[in-house]
């Protein structure tokens, strides 16, 4: 049925059909030529459409397969990438680095979670072996300091543009943006983090409060800013 | 305590951010994955051909270590004079027969031991009872030669030393029939006799005053001919050489042409050599002290940058498209700097002579000669001016343009150094330089290549 709405409904776009047209117009095996692009067109729908087959497409280095899954999730991914990096240069290293070991490990993949969230995973896991190959990660000033420190900032974001949040998280110092991203976003526990990044559980702990801290009082003042001052930076 | 509410919110948020990839970026991640791949690739085969190394090398000397014998032993493995000592009651009655007394001959007194007599030994040889464990003993198996030897000679204790260097010298009796080189596996010693363990099943003995006393038996008079160092013999080396290509350029048609000389300048001032390599075996005929002749079969891949003017009016990059080629029909509208990462994939024979000079356990080798390759297989990934990665990744062996043949001259010293008597490593500067242009006679400039590498090899010697 699909392959036959498919033969029927290519969907090409408007310059694609064209061309399209006025190739089968004029080639001489026109209709191998109409077929073999209508099972084109319908093979890479069962793609988008199904993980699995998307998978075992990859695996056997099918090109088309590959650009669909790099398509489907790198604008996600660079954006974790992006969380964790200082540029977006060094974002997009970081993205190709990930799909590289993406597509090598994917045999290794098990339904167990979703191929985003794996995906995800490989890429935060990535960011953090970047960040200790370049040595970029640094706590923030003294560590113990906020151990028991209770941020009192009332919680009113809810209607934030995500751009601008992002964009505050970004510029957080290092440690406690990546911290941040990793106890709140990622959903590290502290312990965890801690062996992640080689630091004591107190400091995570003293890094994500200051981190916290920080960014509700930026959020907050912003509140009363309007945002389109903080879209042009 | 009030819930922390901000990773909940910030999840939410993070989740439905989103940035865009910049264009191609898809393109330049599986180029970075297929270079990775082959790195992969090239490390493991390097690893593997390392472990094998390793392996040959460790069993070479394993092997040699075991055999070098001092000169004593080694006379003793040409001839041994076996001697009656206190009989097993497992010795047959026909072995007993068997058992003769040998008068030898006198043994010539060398200059060092001229005052010591000649011993009066006589001979009995007694066949091993057939059992694998003792028929090749191993050196390190030394209980077991223990066991064996107290079985066969319960009446006596024994020390045994299984090494050929701490063995004595026997002397000799012309109608022993001389021993295989290796034949001894262990020398066992007594209060009274010595006792050769042959791996031939044959268990021989002699007094071990007179074994020890007539450690320089001349050959000649004995029947023992120590054998002299053979003037040519065989040998084998693994190689792999990095090197680095670069070219001579010349136009092969009219080099006054204005944008002939700027292609030219262009190529000579931008390519750039990149990592490459090649690897194989080298069979070696070493003809005399200092002469020898070699062939060999190589792997080559040789990798470089090139810098090509390219008329924009042209399409078809990928199959090495040239402003040359281009503007032959003068239709040169404007040019572009395209880069080309280019390899070659060739199988190369190289033939030849070396000169050796050697000094204790160093050597120095010079070699000249020539090698013939063959071009099977190029690839070219075309990058644009802005060095991102243009689609265009071709396979261009059958390229017409390029040719498949070639001779290259070279010449190379390597500085070696021998483990033992049958293995050696070696290393040195190998300079080769083609004879021809890698492109074919009727393209219009010539691209000569010249490689400088660094050649380095483990060789065997059968000797």
């Amino acid at each position: 049925m699909d392959e036959a709405n498919a033969i029927n409904n290519p969907q090409l776009s408007p310059p694609h059909a064209a061309i399209f047209e006025e190739g089968l117009s004029i080639h001489p095996n026109r209709h191998i030529l109409r077929d073999a692009l209508i099972k084109l067109v319908y093979h890479k729908r069962q793609l988008l459409k199904d993980d699995s087959e998307l998978i075992r497409e990859c695996l056997a280095e099918n090109r088309t397969a590959q650009n669909i899954l790099y398509n489907r999730f790198a604008p996600k991914m660079l954006g974790v990438c992006y969380r964790y990096a200082q540029t977006i240069a060094e974002a997009e290293d970081i993205l190709q680095d990930g799909f590289i070991k993406v597509f090598n490990k994917l045999s290794a993949f098990r339904s167990e979670s979703s191929l985003e969230t794996w995906i995800t995973r490989i890429m935060v896991n990535t960011a953090l072996n970047h960040l200790r190959g370049t040595k970029k990660f640094k706590l923030e000033g003294d560590l113990d300091l906020l151990e028991n420190q209770q941020t009192e900032v009332s919680f009113q974001f809810h209607t934030m543009d995500v751009k601008v949040v992002m964009k505050h998280i970004h510029e957080l110092p290092t440690g406690y943006r990546i911290v941040l991203n990793m106890f709140a976003i990622e959903g590290y526990s502290h312990a965890e983090i801690a062996a992640e990044l080689g630091i004591r559980e107190s400091s995570s702990r003293s890094q994500y409060l200051r981190a916290k801290a920080l960014l509700e009082k930026r959020l907050n003042g912003l509140m009363e800013i309007p945002q389109s001052k903080y879209g042009k930076r | 305590m009030e819930k922390d509410k901000l990773p909940e919110w910030l999840k939410g948020q993070a989740t439905r951010f989103e940035l865009t990839p910049s264009q191609g970026s898809f393109d330049v991640m599986m180029r970075r994955r297929e270079v990775q791949r082959k790195q992969r690739r090239l490390f493991m085969w390097i690893g593997m051909a390392a472990v094998m190394s390793a392996v040959m090398g460790a069993g070479i000397w394993f092997a040699t270590s075991s055999s070098v014998l001092t000169p004593e032993a080694e006379q003793m493995t040409h001839a041994t004079i076996v001697t009656p000592h206190a009989q097993s009651d497992k010795y047959t009655e026909a072995n007993e027969k068997e058992s003769q007394i040998t008068q030898p001959e006198p043994v010539r007194e060398s200059p060092v031991v001229s005052d010591i007599p000649a011993p009066v030994v006589s001979t009995k040889t007694l066949p091993v009872q057939t059992d694998p464990a003792v028929r090749a003993v191993h050196p390190a198996s030394q209980s077991t030669l223990q066991k064996e030897i107290q079985h066969k000679e319960p009446s006596a204790t024994y020390t045994a030393t299984p090494s050929y260097k701490t063995a004595p010298a026997i002397t000799t009796a012309p109608e022993v029939t001389p021993m295989p080189k290796d034949g001894i596996a262990a020398v066992v010693q007594s209060d009274s006799v010595s006792i050769n363990m042959l791996q031939d099943s044959t268990l021989t003995q002699v007094p071990k005053d007179s074994a020890m006393q007539t450690a320089s038996v001349p050959p000649a008079e004995t029947g023992v001919v120590k054998p002299a160092d053979k003037e040519s013999y065989w040998a084998i080396a693994g190689v792999f050489t990095p090197q680095l290509m670069n070219s001579v350029y010349n136009a092969n048609s009219d080099a006054t042409l204005s944008w002939m000389k700027k292609y030219l300048e262009n190529r000579e001032q931008n390519d750039k050599a990149l990592y490459s390599f090649n690897a194989g075996i080298k069979v070696e005929r070493v003809l005399s002290k200092h002469w020898s002749v070699s062939a060999g079969l190589l792997y080559s891949m040789v990798k470089f940058e090139e810098i090509k003017l390219l008329n924009t009016v042209v399409t078809d990059t990928s199959k090495f498209v040239s402003l040359a080629e281009a503007d032959k029909a003068k239709k040169v509208v404007q040019v572009d700097q395209t880069r080309f990462d280019i390899s070659f994939s060739s199988l190369e024979v190289p033939m030849q002579v070396g000169y050796r000079l050697q000094r204790k356990k160093m050597y120095y080798q010079l070699t000249a000669g020539m090698s013939y390759a063959y071009l099977f297989q190029t690839r070219s990934l075309v990058f644009d001016q802005k060095d991102s990665l243009n689609v265009h990744e071709t396979d261009d062996a059958g390229n017409n343009r390029l040719t498949r043949h070639s001779l290259l001259v070279l010449g190379g010293i390597n500085v070696g150094y021998e483990f033992s008597k049958r293995l050696s490593c070696y290393a040195g500067p190998v300079y080769r330089y083609s004879l021809n242009s890698i492109y074919s006679k009727d393209y219009i400039i010539r691209q000569q290549p010249y490689y400088l590498g660094l050649e380095m090899g483990i060789k065997y010697y059968f000797r």
